[in-house]
Protein backbone atom coordinates (compact mmCIF):
# COMPACT_ATOMS: atom_id res chain seq x y z
CA UNK A 1 0.00 0.00 0.00
CA UNK A 2 3.13 2.17 -0.09
CA UNK A 3 4.03 2.32 -3.66
CA UNK A 4 2.14 4.09 -5.66
CA UNK A 5 2.88 5.58 -8.80
CA UNK A 6 0.97 8.26 -10.42
CA UNK A 7 1.02 9.12 -13.58
CA UNK A 8 1.93 13.06 -14.45
CA UNK A 9 1.76 13.99 -17.59
CA UNK A 10 0.81 17.34 -16.85
CA UNK A 11 4.32 19.09 -17.49
CA UNK A 12 4.44 17.36 -20.79
CA UNK A 13 0.74 19.27 -22.02
CA UNK A 14 2.38 22.39 -20.66
CA UNK A 15 4.48 22.89 -23.37
CA UNK A 16 2.36 22.85 -26.04
CA UNK A 17 0.83 26.07 -27.13
CA UNK A 18 -3.14 26.28 -26.21
CA UNK A 19 -3.53 22.83 -24.31
CA UNK A 20 -4.47 23.05 -20.75
CA UNK A 21 -4.20 20.89 -18.18
CA UNK A 22 -6.42 17.94 -18.92
CA UNK A 23 -7.26 16.69 -15.61
CA UNK A 24 -9.74 19.17 -14.60
CA UNK A 25 -9.24 18.31 -10.82
CA UNK A 26 -9.82 14.81 -10.94
CA UNK A 27 -7.25 12.10 -9.72
CA UNK A 28 -5.50 9.58 -12.44
CA UNK A 29 -6.72 6.35 -11.11
CA UNK A 30 -4.51 4.59 -8.82
CA UNK A 31 -1.94 2.21 -9.77
CA UNK A 32 -0.11 -0.36 -7.50
CA UNK A 33 3.04 -0.99 -8.36
CA UNK A 34 2.66 -4.86 -8.86
CA UNK A 35 -0.38 -4.69 -11.04
CA UNK A 36 -3.00 -6.11 -8.59
CA UNK A 37 -5.94 -4.25 -6.96
CA UNK A 38 -7.21 -4.37 -3.95
CA UNK A 39 -9.66 -6.31 -4.06
CA UNK A 40 -7.79 -8.92 -6.36
CA UNK A 41 -5.92 -9.15 -3.11
CA UNK A 42 -8.32 -9.51 -1.18
CA UNK A 43 -9.79 -12.54 -3.23
CA UNK A 44 -6.52 -14.15 -3.38
CA UNK A 45 -6.49 -14.05 0.73
CA UNK A 46 -6.87 -17.91 2.29
CA UNK A 47 -8.94 -16.44 4.92
CA UNK A 48 -11.62 -15.34 2.43
CA UNK A 49 -11.69 -18.31 0.44
CA UNK A 50 -14.67 -20.90 1.36
CA UNK A 51 -13.28 -23.77 0.45
CA UNK A 52 -15.22 -27.17 -1.17
CA UNK A 53 -14.23 -29.95 1.68
CA UNK A 54 -12.27 -30.50 4.24
CA UNK A 55 -9.67 -32.70 4.61
CA UNK A 56 -8.50 -35.10 7.40
CA UNK A 57 -4.96 -36.15 7.58
CA UNK A 58 -3.85 -38.85 10.14
CA UNK A 59 -0.76 -41.50 10.63
CA UNK A 60 -0.25 -43.66 13.37
CA UNK A 61 1.87 -46.50 14.60
CA UNK A 62 0.17 -49.67 15.94
CA UNK A 63 2.51 -50.21 18.53
CA UNK A 64 2.11 -53.48 20.81
CA UNK A 65 -0.30 -55.75 21.75
CA UNK A 66 -1.15 -58.87 23.71
CA UNK A 67 -3.26 -61.63 22.91
CA UNK A 68 -4.15 -64.81 25.13
CA UNK A 69 -1.09 -66.72 25.00
CA UNK A 70 0.57 -66.14 22.10
CA UNK A 71 4.04 -65.98 21.04
CA UNK A 72 3.70 -64.84 17.51
CA UNK A 73 1.15 -62.70 15.95
CA UNK A 74 1.15 -60.70 12.89
CA UNK A 75 -1.07 -57.65 12.93
CA UNK A 76 -3.35 -56.54 9.49
CA UNK A 77 -5.00 -53.33 9.66
CA UNK A 78 -7.92 -51.68 7.23
CA UNK A 79 -9.59 -47.96 6.72
CA UNK A 80 -12.95 -47.82 6.65
CA UNK A 81 -14.89 -45.27 6.13
CA UNK A 82 -18.12 -44.04 4.86
CA UNK A 83 -18.59 -44.25 1.59
CA UNK A 84 -20.05 -41.58 -0.49
CA UNK A 85 -18.86 -38.26 1.42
CA UNK A 86 -15.55 -39.81 1.89
CA UNK A 87 -12.56 -39.94 -0.92
CA UNK A 88 -9.42 -41.65 -0.14
CA UNK A 89 -6.52 -39.81 -1.39
CA UNK A 90 -3.44 -41.59 -2.44
CA UNK A 91 -0.04 -40.42 -2.15
CA UNK A 92 2.52 -41.42 -4.63
CA UNK A 93 4.32 -43.84 -1.81
CA UNK A 94 0.76 -45.84 -1.92
CA UNK A 95 -0.58 -45.32 -5.25
CA UNK A 96 -1.12 -49.31 -5.93
CA UNK A 97 -3.87 -49.28 -2.92
CA UNK A 98 -6.87 -48.89 -3.78
CA UNK A 99 -7.99 -48.91 -0.54
CA UNK A 100 -5.75 -47.66 2.98
CA UNK A 101 -4.44 -51.68 4.18
CA UNK A 102 -1.20 -53.40 5.62
CA UNK A 103 -0.20 -56.21 6.81
CA UNK A 104 2.95 -55.90 9.15
CA UNK A 105 5.97 -58.40 10.02
CA UNK A 106 5.57 -61.50 12.26
CA UNK A 107 6.74 -60.80 15.80
CA UNK A 108 7.52 -62.73 18.64
CA UNK A 109 7.34 -61.97 22.49
CA UNK A 110 10.31 -60.89 23.84
CA UNK A 111 10.82 -64.19 26.85
CA UNK A 112 8.06 -66.27 28.61
CA UNK A 113 7.35 -64.08 31.04
CA UNK A 114 5.96 -61.65 29.13
CA UNK A 115 3.49 -61.75 26.49
CA UNK A 116 3.78 -58.42 24.82
CA UNK A 117 4.60 -58.54 21.30
CA UNK A 118 5.54 -55.13 19.19
CA UNK A 119 5.12 -54.35 15.70
CA UNK A 120 6.05 -50.79 15.74
CA UNK A 121 3.94 -50.68 12.65
CA UNK A 122 3.36 -47.51 11.11
CA UNK A 123 0.55 -45.80 8.66
CA UNK A 124 -0.79 -42.51 7.39
CA UNK A 125 -3.88 -41.88 5.62
CA UNK A 126 -5.12 -39.19 3.69
CA UNK A 127 -9.36 -38.44 3.00
CA UNK A 128 -11.23 -35.40 1.58
CA UNK A 129 -14.37 -35.21 3.01
CA UNK A 130 -17.81 -32.79 3.24
CA UNK A 131 -19.53 -34.67 5.98
CA UNK A 132 -18.70 -36.04 8.98
CA UNK A 133 -20.77 -38.76 8.97
CA UNK A 134 -18.64 -42.11 8.33
CA UNK A 135 -15.35 -41.24 10.12
CA UNK A 136 -12.93 -43.40 8.97
CA UNK A 137 -12.16 -46.65 11.55
CA UNK A 138 -9.16 -48.72 11.54
CA UNK A 139 -9.93 -52.44 11.83
CA UNK A 140 -7.24 -54.74 12.92
CA UNK A 141 -6.76 -58.35 12.32
CA UNK A 142 -4.70 -60.45 14.03
CA UNK A 143 -2.65 -63.49 12.81
CA UNK A 144 -0.25 -65.96 13.62
CA UNK A 145 1.17 -69.84 13.22
CA UNK A 146 -0.99 -72.46 14.68
CA UNK A 147 0.45 -75.51 16.06
CA UNK A 148 1.21 -77.22 12.41
CA UNK A 149 2.20 -73.70 11.22
CA UNK A 150 -0.27 -72.69 9.09
CA UNK A 151 -1.47 -69.01 9.57
CA UNK A 152 -4.74 -68.10 11.10
CA UNK A 153 -6.81 -65.54 12.51
CA UNK A 154 -6.06 -64.98 16.47
CA UNK A 155 -8.70 -61.72 16.84
CA UNK A 156 -9.91 -58.91 15.16
CA UNK A 157 -10.87 -55.34 16.83
CA UNK A 158 -11.47 -51.65 15.69
CA UNK A 159 -10.92 -48.24 16.82
CA UNK A 160 -12.67 -44.72 15.42
CA UNK A 161 -9.67 -42.37 14.75
CA UNK A 162 -9.62 -39.38 16.90
CA UNK A 163 -12.03 -36.02 16.02
CA UNK A 164 -9.63 -33.82 17.09
CA UNK A 165 -6.35 -32.75 15.87
CA UNK A 166 -2.97 -33.70 17.77
CA UNK A 167 -1.31 -36.87 19.10
CA UNK A 168 -3.67 -39.53 20.96
CA UNK A 169 -3.38 -43.14 22.47
CA UNK A 170 -5.97 -45.76 21.94
CA UNK A 171 -6.28 -49.04 22.76
CA UNK A 172 -8.37 -51.67 20.43
CA UNK A 173 -9.87 -54.82 22.21
CA UNK A 174 -9.45 -57.80 20.74
CA UNK A 175 -11.96 -60.61 20.43
CA UNK A 176 -11.93 -64.75 18.58
CA UNK A 177 -14.96 -65.46 17.24
CA UNK A 178 -16.20 -68.82 18.82
CA UNK A 179 -16.66 -72.15 16.35
CA UNK A 180 -20.19 -73.37 16.39
CA UNK A 181 -20.03 -76.39 18.82
CA UNK A 182 -17.25 -78.25 20.51
CA UNK A 183 -16.76 -80.44 17.69
CA UNK A 184 -16.48 -78.02 14.98
CA UNK A 185 -13.86 -76.40 16.82
CA UNK A 186 -11.88 -79.05 17.50
CA UNK A 187 -12.17 -80.56 14.09
CA UNK A 188 -11.35 -76.92 12.77
CA UNK A 189 -7.85 -76.70 15.69
CA UNK A 190 -6.97 -79.60 13.34
CA UNK A 191 -7.65 -78.69 10.28
CA UNK A 192 -6.34 -75.17 10.76
CA UNK A 193 -9.95 -74.08 9.72
CA UNK A 194 -10.25 -72.10 12.78
CA UNK A 195 -13.48 -70.01 13.39
CA UNK A 196 -12.49 -67.20 11.37
CA UNK A 197 -14.60 -63.90 9.90
CA UNK A 198 -14.83 -63.85 6.02
CA UNK A 199 -14.25 -59.91 4.91
CA UNK A 200 -13.21 -59.12 8.32
CA UNK A 201 -13.01 -54.91 7.49
CA UNK A 202 -16.77 -55.05 6.59
CA UNK A 203 -17.95 -57.24 9.53
CA UNK A 204 -16.12 -55.39 11.73
CA UNK A 205 -16.68 -51.46 10.82
CA UNK A 206 -20.30 -51.53 10.12
CA UNK A 207 -21.71 -53.80 12.93
CA UNK A 208 -24.94 -55.25 10.74
CA UNK A 209 -25.29 -58.82 11.19
CA UNK A 210 -22.94 -59.29 14.14
CA UNK A 211 -26.53 -60.57 16.49
CA UNK A 212 -25.78 -63.57 16.39
CA UNK A 213 -22.25 -64.15 16.54
CA UNK A 214 -20.50 -65.20 19.61
CA UNK A 215 -16.67 -64.12 20.59
CA UNK A 216 -14.34 -64.19 23.29
CA UNK A 217 -12.00 -61.46 24.53
CA UNK A 218 -8.24 -62.54 23.99
CA UNK A 219 -6.19 -59.35 24.09
CA UNK A 220 -5.72 -55.77 23.66
CA UNK A 221 -3.20 -53.64 20.76
CA UNK A 222 -1.83 -50.50 21.83
CA UNK A 223 -2.42 -47.25 18.83
CA UNK A 224 -0.89 -44.35 18.81
CA UNK A 225 -2.72 -41.46 16.63
CA UNK A 226 -1.76 -38.20 15.55
CA UNK A 227 -4.41 -35.83 13.55
CA UNK A 228 -4.02 -32.81 11.26
CA UNK A 229 -7.61 -31.42 10.58
CA UNK A 230 -7.68 -29.17 7.12
CA UNK A 231 -10.60 -26.40 6.63
CA UNK A 232 -12.82 -27.71 9.83
CA UNK A 233 -13.57 -24.21 10.94
CA UNK A 234 -14.93 -22.90 7.81
CA UNK A 235 -17.55 -25.29 7.63
CA UNK A 236 -18.47 -24.95 11.35
CA UNK A 237 -16.74 -27.90 13.45
CA UNK A 238 -13.94 -27.22 15.53
CA UNK B 1 -14.12 -6.01 4.40
CA UNK B 2 -14.01 -10.03 3.86
CA UNK B 3 -16.66 -11.76 1.69
CA UNK B 4 -16.69 -15.48 0.93
CA UNK B 5 -15.06 -16.36 -2.69
CA UNK B 6 -15.17 -19.62 -4.39
CA UNK B 7 -12.19 -20.81 -6.03
CA UNK B 8 -13.21 -22.88 -9.02
CA UNK B 9 -10.64 -24.16 -10.71
CA UNK B 10 -7.61 -21.89 -11.83
CA UNK B 11 -9.15 -18.68 -11.93
CA UNK B 12 -10.47 -17.07 -8.86
CA UNK B 13 -14.40 -16.20 -9.56
CA UNK B 14 -15.95 -14.19 -7.69
CA UNK B 15 -19.36 -15.53 -6.26
CA UNK B 16 -21.67 -14.26 -3.25
CA UNK B 17 -22.22 -17.27 -1.42
CA UNK B 18 -25.86 -16.88 0.36
CA UNK B 19 -26.00 -18.10 3.51
CA UNK B 20 -29.25 -19.51 4.33
CA UNK B 21 -31.06 -20.04 7.81
CA UNK B 22 -30.63 -23.46 7.45
CA UNK B 23 -27.10 -23.64 7.33
CA UNK B 24 -26.73 -22.33 11.03
CA UNK B 25 -28.83 -25.29 12.29
CA UNK B 26 -26.45 -26.68 14.88
CA UNK B 27 -25.40 -30.54 14.50
CA UNK B 28 -23.32 -32.75 16.31
CA UNK B 29 -21.87 -36.07 16.16
CA UNK B 30 -21.59 -39.47 18.49
CA UNK B 31 -18.82 -41.18 16.60
CA UNK B 32 -17.67 -44.34 18.80
CA UNK B 33 -18.30 -47.89 19.95
CA UNK B 34 -19.67 -50.22 22.72
CA UNK B 35 -16.48 -51.12 24.09
CA UNK B 36 -17.72 -54.15 26.43
CA UNK B 37 -19.11 -55.36 29.59
CA UNK B 38 -16.88 -55.52 33.21
CA UNK B 39 -17.23 -56.86 36.32
CA UNK B 40 -20.57 -58.86 35.10
CA UNK B 41 -20.19 -62.38 37.53
CA UNK B 42 -21.56 -64.61 35.13
CA UNK B 43 -20.30 -67.74 32.91
CA UNK B 44 -22.82 -67.30 30.59
CA UNK B 45 -22.64 -65.04 27.03
CA UNK B 46 -23.64 -61.68 27.65
CA UNK B 47 -24.70 -59.27 24.45
CA UNK B 48 -25.97 -55.31 24.98
CA UNK B 49 -28.89 -53.85 23.36
CA UNK B 50 -28.82 -49.30 22.97
CA UNK B 51 -31.58 -47.70 21.93
CA UNK B 52 -31.13 -44.39 21.35
CA UNK B 53 -33.74 -41.41 23.47
CA UNK B 54 -33.42 -37.80 22.90
CA UNK B 55 -35.69 -34.69 23.02
CA UNK B 56 -38.11 -33.60 20.07
CA UNK B 57 -35.38 -31.21 19.17
CA UNK B 58 -33.40 -33.49 17.78
CA UNK B 59 -33.39 -35.16 14.57
CA UNK B 60 -31.51 -38.03 13.64
CA UNK B 61 -30.16 -37.89 10.13
CA UNK B 62 -27.60 -40.05 9.59
CA UNK B 63 -28.03 -43.49 9.75
CA UNK B 64 -31.27 -43.31 8.17
CA UNK B 65 -33.24 -45.94 10.77
CA UNK B 66 -33.16 -45.67 14.32
CA UNK B 67 -33.78 -49.50 14.98
CA UNK B 68 -31.25 -49.56 17.86
CA UNK B 69 -28.29 -51.69 17.79
CA UNK B 70 -27.58 -55.22 18.69
CA UNK B 71 -24.08 -56.66 19.67
CA UNK B 72 -22.44 -60.13 18.94
CA UNK B 73 -22.66 -62.17 22.18
CA UNK B 74 -18.99 -62.60 23.93
CA UNK B 75 -17.71 -64.76 26.45
CA UNK B 76 -15.08 -63.85 29.37
CA UNK B 77 -12.79 -65.28 31.58
CA UNK B 78 -13.86 -64.14 35.34
CA UNK B 79 -12.43 -60.17 35.75
CA UNK B 80 -12.03 -60.25 31.86
CA UNK B 81 -13.82 -57.55 29.91
CA UNK B 82 -16.89 -59.03 27.91
CA UNK B 83 -16.03 -57.45 24.30
CA UNK B 84 -18.52 -56.35 22.02
CA UNK B 85 -16.71 -53.87 20.08
CA UNK B 86 -20.22 -52.45 18.44
CA UNK B 87 -19.56 -48.97 16.44
CA UNK B 88 -22.00 -46.64 15.83
CA UNK B 89 -22.13 -42.83 13.97
CA UNK B 90 -24.87 -40.41 15.02
CA UNK B 91 -25.67 -37.65 12.78
CA UNK B 92 -28.18 -35.26 14.58
CA UNK B 93 -29.55 -32.04 13.69
CA UNK B 94 -30.33 -29.76 16.23
CA UNK B 95 -33.19 -27.06 16.85
CA UNK B 96 -33.60 -27.67 20.82
CA UNK B 97 -30.90 -28.64 22.86
CA UNK B 98 -33.50 -30.02 25.42
CA UNK B 99 -33.57 -33.64 25.65
CA UNK B 100 -29.66 -34.52 25.02
CA UNK B 101 -29.61 -37.96 23.36
CA UNK B 102 -29.07 -40.96 25.80
CA UNK B 103 -28.31 -44.53 25.54
CA UNK B 104 -30.85 -46.82 27.17
CA UNK B 105 -28.89 -50.23 27.16
CA UNK B 106 -29.98 -53.27 27.95
CA UNK B 107 -27.51 -56.23 28.56
CA UNK B 108 -28.72 -59.43 27.82
CA UNK B 109 -27.42 -63.13 29.01
CA UNK B 110 -27.42 -66.26 26.86
CA UNK B 111 -26.98 -69.36 29.00
CA UNK B 112 -26.01 -72.67 27.84
CA UNK B 113 -28.89 -73.84 26.49
CA UNK B 114 -29.19 -71.51 24.22
CA UNK B 115 -31.90 -69.12 26.04
CA UNK B 116 -31.56 -65.58 25.94
CA UNK B 117 -32.99 -63.71 29.22
CA UNK B 118 -32.69 -59.92 30.07
CA UNK B 119 -29.71 -59.36 32.61
CA UNK B 120 -29.43 -56.07 33.38
CA UNK B 121 -30.42 -52.22 32.84
CA UNK B 122 -28.53 -48.61 32.41
CA UNK B 123 -29.00 -45.19 30.29
CA UNK B 124 -25.56 -43.59 29.31
CA UNK B 125 -25.79 -39.93 28.70
CA UNK B 126 -23.69 -38.83 25.73
CA UNK B 127 -21.35 -35.69 26.65
CA UNK B 128 -22.02 -32.63 26.19
CA UNK B 129 -18.34 -31.33 25.20
CA UNK B 130 -16.33 -32.06 22.03
CA UNK B 131 -13.83 -34.56 21.96
CA UNK B 132 -13.00 -37.99 23.23
CA UNK B 133 -14.88 -39.18 25.79
CA UNK B 134 -15.13 -42.99 27.66
CA UNK B 135 -17.92 -43.52 29.53
CA UNK B 136 -18.80 -46.39 32.18
CA UNK B 137 -22.62 -46.90 32.99
CA UNK B 138 -23.55 -48.99 35.72
CA UNK B 139 -25.94 -51.50 35.64
CA UNK B 140 -28.99 -52.87 37.52
CA UNK B 141 -31.28 -55.79 37.49
CA UNK B 142 -34.91 -55.57 38.49
CA UNK B 143 -35.34 -58.02 41.28
CA UNK B 144 -39.27 -57.41 42.36
CA UNK B 145 -41.75 -54.29 42.99
CA UNK B 146 -42.25 -52.72 46.55
CA UNK B 147 -45.95 -52.94 47.06
CA UNK B 148 -45.89 -50.36 50.01
CA UNK B 149 -45.78 -47.82 47.42
CA UNK B 150 -48.96 -46.96 45.07
CA UNK B 151 -47.98 -45.26 41.76
CA UNK B 152 -51.67 -45.29 40.68
CA UNK B 153 -54.42 -43.02 42.59
CA UNK B 154 -57.09 -45.48 43.65
CA UNK B 155 -60.04 -43.78 41.74
CA UNK B 156 -57.67 -43.94 38.37
CA UNK B 157 -59.31 -45.80 35.73
CA UNK B 158 -57.22 -48.82 34.75
CA UNK B 159 -58.37 -49.19 31.34
CA UNK B 160 -57.07 -45.66 30.44
CA UNK B 161 -53.56 -46.60 31.58
CA UNK B 162 -52.81 -49.33 29.07
CA UNK B 163 -48.64 -48.81 29.33
CA UNK B 164 -48.96 -51.04 32.71
CA UNK B 165 -44.83 -51.14 34.12
CA UNK B 166 -45.30 -54.54 35.15
CA UNK B 167 -47.86 -57.40 34.95
CA UNK B 168 -47.12 -59.26 37.80
CA UNK B 169 -48.97 -59.74 40.60
CA UNK B 170 -47.50 -57.46 43.44
CA UNK B 171 -48.91 -59.67 46.12
CA UNK B 172 -46.41 -62.50 45.14
CA UNK B 173 -43.40 -60.38 45.98
CA UNK B 174 -41.75 -62.88 47.67
CA UNK B 175 -42.80 -65.92 46.49
CA UNK B 176 -41.47 -64.21 43.20
CA UNK B 177 -38.52 -63.75 44.10
CA UNK B 178 -37.83 -66.98 45.00
CA UNK B 179 -39.25 -68.54 41.98
CA UNK B 180 -37.00 -66.21 39.90
CA UNK B 181 -34.14 -67.58 41.83
CA UNK B 182 -34.89 -71.35 40.97
CA UNK B 183 -35.98 -70.93 37.53
CA UNK B 184 -32.98 -68.62 37.08
CA UNK B 185 -35.54 -66.20 35.06
CA UNK B 186 -35.35 -63.05 37.28
CA UNK B 187 -37.79 -60.17 36.18
CA UNK B 188 -37.40 -57.80 33.66
CA UNK B 189 -38.89 -54.20 32.45
CA UNK B 190 -42.10 -54.15 30.30
CA UNK B 191 -41.15 -50.94 29.11
CA UNK B 192 -38.06 -48.83 28.81
CA UNK B 193 -39.91 -46.06 30.44
CA UNK B 194 -38.13 -46.26 34.00
CA UNK B 195 -34.87 -45.66 32.16
CA UNK B 196 -35.51 -42.08 30.55
CA UNK B 197 -36.84 -38.49 32.13
CA UNK B 198 -38.27 -38.22 28.68
CA UNK B 199 -40.81 -40.33 27.83
CA UNK B 200 -43.41 -42.51 29.62
CA UNK B 201 -43.62 -43.12 33.08
CA UNK B 202 -40.59 -42.24 34.85
CA UNK B 203 -41.86 -41.99 37.94
CA UNK B 204 -42.91 -45.31 37.89
CA UNK B 205 -39.29 -46.07 38.93
CA UNK B 206 -40.15 -45.43 42.41
CA UNK B 207 -41.88 -49.11 43.35
CA UNK B 208 -39.26 -51.03 41.71
CA UNK B 209 -36.25 -53.14 43.54
CA UNK B 210 -32.88 -53.72 42.19
CA UNK B 211 -29.87 -55.37 42.58
CA UNK B 212 -26.32 -53.72 41.38
CA UNK B 213 -24.79 -55.43 38.18
CA UNK B 214 -21.68 -54.82 35.97
CA UNK B 215 -20.76 -51.64 34.00
CA UNK B 216 -20.88 -51.06 30.16
CA UNK B 217 -17.93 -48.93 28.82
CA UNK B 218 -18.62 -46.78 25.63
CA UNK B 219 -16.21 -44.37 24.22
CA UNK B 220 -17.59 -42.30 21.73
CA UNK B 221 -16.54 -38.85 20.72
CA UNK B 222 -18.29 -35.57 20.08
CA UNK B 223 -18.04 -33.59 17.21
CA UNK B 224 -20.24 -30.01 17.15
CA UNK B 225 -21.08 -27.82 14.45
CA UNK B 226 -22.08 -24.19 14.99
CA UNK B 227 -22.30 -24.28 18.56
CA UNK B 228 -20.00 -21.77 19.27
CA UNK B 229 -21.50 -19.55 16.67
CA UNK B 230 -24.91 -20.07 18.11
CA UNK B 231 -23.66 -19.56 21.92
CA UNK B 232 -23.84 -23.15 22.84
CA UNK B 233 -21.28 -24.43 25.09
CA UNK B 234 -19.31 -27.64 24.54
CA UNK B 235 -17.40 -26.76 21.24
Amino acid sequence: MNTRNYKKDVSDQGSIKGQTNQNFGYSQPQQFQDGISRIQEEMMDPRNIQPDSMFVNFSGVLECGECEDEESLRIEYAVKYGGDDWTYLKTSNNADDAEPSGISQLSTSRNLHSRNIVWNFPFECNFQTKNIFGWPQVVVRLSGPDFMGRSVAKGYGSVHVPTQPGYHERVIRIFKPLPISGFTGFLGYLLGNTAELKNFDKVISSGEGREVTRVKSVGYVKVKFHVTLVNFDKFGYL
Amino acid sequence: MSMPYQQTGNQIDYQEIKQTKADLKAEVHFIGQIVGGLDFQTDDGLFCELAIDCGDGWDLLQPGNNKGIQTQTSYANPGQLFSWGHPFDLHFSVSNISGWPKALLKVWRLDSSNKIDACSYGTALFPRSAGYHQITCETWTPTGENLDLEVRKPNEDLATNTDQFSKFDRSLDWRFQALSFYMENPPRLTTLAPLTTDKGDFARRKILNSISNGKVIIEVEVVMKNFKRLSFSGQ
